[in-house]
């Protein structure tokens, strides 16, 4: 009785992986039919893989182009927003092709960073402080912003253009953005924006 | 009889080697077929594709969040851009405006992707 149970047992087992085998065997059995078919496949998934690569390869390349680019200006930039001179910037980089909106776009911001550091520290000092140290406040203040300056990258792919900004973060949420846009490793626009932070 | 008994095994035996040899060609082929394309699919470089699930996230984590849940706010993504992923991580920078009741207002928003997830927000009211 109990060998009939194990055998009864033993033989549904076997019908049970049969029945999976058979299913797994109809499946790899359809793939062997269309063997043609499969290789039109593979050899068309290999063409746009190697078109998709292509055009990642193209996409990340003139990103960093343009990223080398505006590593170039960034040190002159930042250098003008770190010293006292407000008027002037002397553009000496022969990628910009259009230096007027770069200049007039920094004055513009190196505008509001001094306006903001001599209402903060006139509001912080009382009115009887020496100008000396009001100025000597005022650089210290300056440095202790420009030193938290963060600079972002933001590319877009499709028309290989990169964004370069450079932030700046104010008290009660201010917050000043100097934007330069490249194309082709060449400056073509830049802007000055204050924002303020804004919780929904 | 003894004869075809033998025929009958000798028959038997050469059926199920084919059936072996041939059982043995389907698998193997199937099982090299999914081999090559999972080796195809593995070789596709996803930055993009990626950037791009990411960037659809963004836009329709902004829409909902920008309209507060009132259907009277309509909200606009003027540009959006993106940085490079890296260790997972990838910020992007939305510029976008929302009308609510001829009200119109201008925004940045900063949003930060980890390994497909939003892990951060912030969010500026452009002052000009």
């Amino acid at each position: 009785m109990r060998k009939r149970t194990i055998l009864i047992m033993l033989i549904i087992s076997l019908v049970i992986l049969s029945g999976c085998e058979i299913k797994n065997f109809q499946e790899n059995y359809t793939l062997y039919k269309n063997k043609e078919e499969n290789e039109k496949i593979i050899a068309e998934l290999e063409k746009d893989m190697k078109r998709n690569n292509n055009e990642v390869k193209i996409g990340f390349e003139a990103y960093e182009k343009n990223k080398n680019s505006a590593e170039v200006i960034e040190a002159g930039v930042m250098e003008y927003i770190n010293n006292n001179q407000v008027h002037g910037y002397n553009i000496n980089n022969n990628n910009i092709n259009n230096e007027a909106f770069l200049e007039y776009n920094l004055i513009v911001l190196k505008t509001h960073l001094m306006s903001y550091i001599e209402n903060h520290i006139n509001d912080a000092l009382p009115d009887e402080t020496a100008v000396s140290d009001k100025q000597q406040a005022m650089e210290k203040f300056r440095d202790e912003l420009t030193e938290k300056a963060e600079i972002m990258y933001f590319p877009d792919f499709k028309s290989g253009r990169l964004e370069q900004i450079i932030i700046y973060e104010l008290d009660d949420g201010l917050i000043n953005m100097f934007s330069m846009l490249w194309e082709f490793e060449y400056l073509i626009d830049t802007d000055f924006i204050e924002v303020q932070e804004f919780g929904l | 009889m003894k004869k075809t008994i033998l025929l009958i095994i000798t028959v038997s035996v050469l059926a199920a080697v084919g059936a072996a040899i041939f059982y043995n060609e389907v698998t193997s082929y199937a099982m090299d077929y999914n081999l090559r394309l999972s080796e195809i699919q593995n070789e596709y470089d996803t930055r993009l594709i990626d950037f791009e699930k990411n960037k659809s996230q963004v836009i329709s984590y902004l829409k909902e969040y920008a309209a507060k849940g009132k259907s009277s706010v309509k909200c606009s993504i003027n540009d959006i851009k993106g940085t490079v992923e890296e260790d997972g991580l990838q910020i992007f920078k939305v510029h976008y405006r929302t009308v609510d009741n001829y009200t119109i207002n201008k925004y940045i928003a900063f949003i930060t992707i980890k390994d497909g997830e939003i892990t951060k927000t912030e969010n500026f009211k452009d002052l000009q």
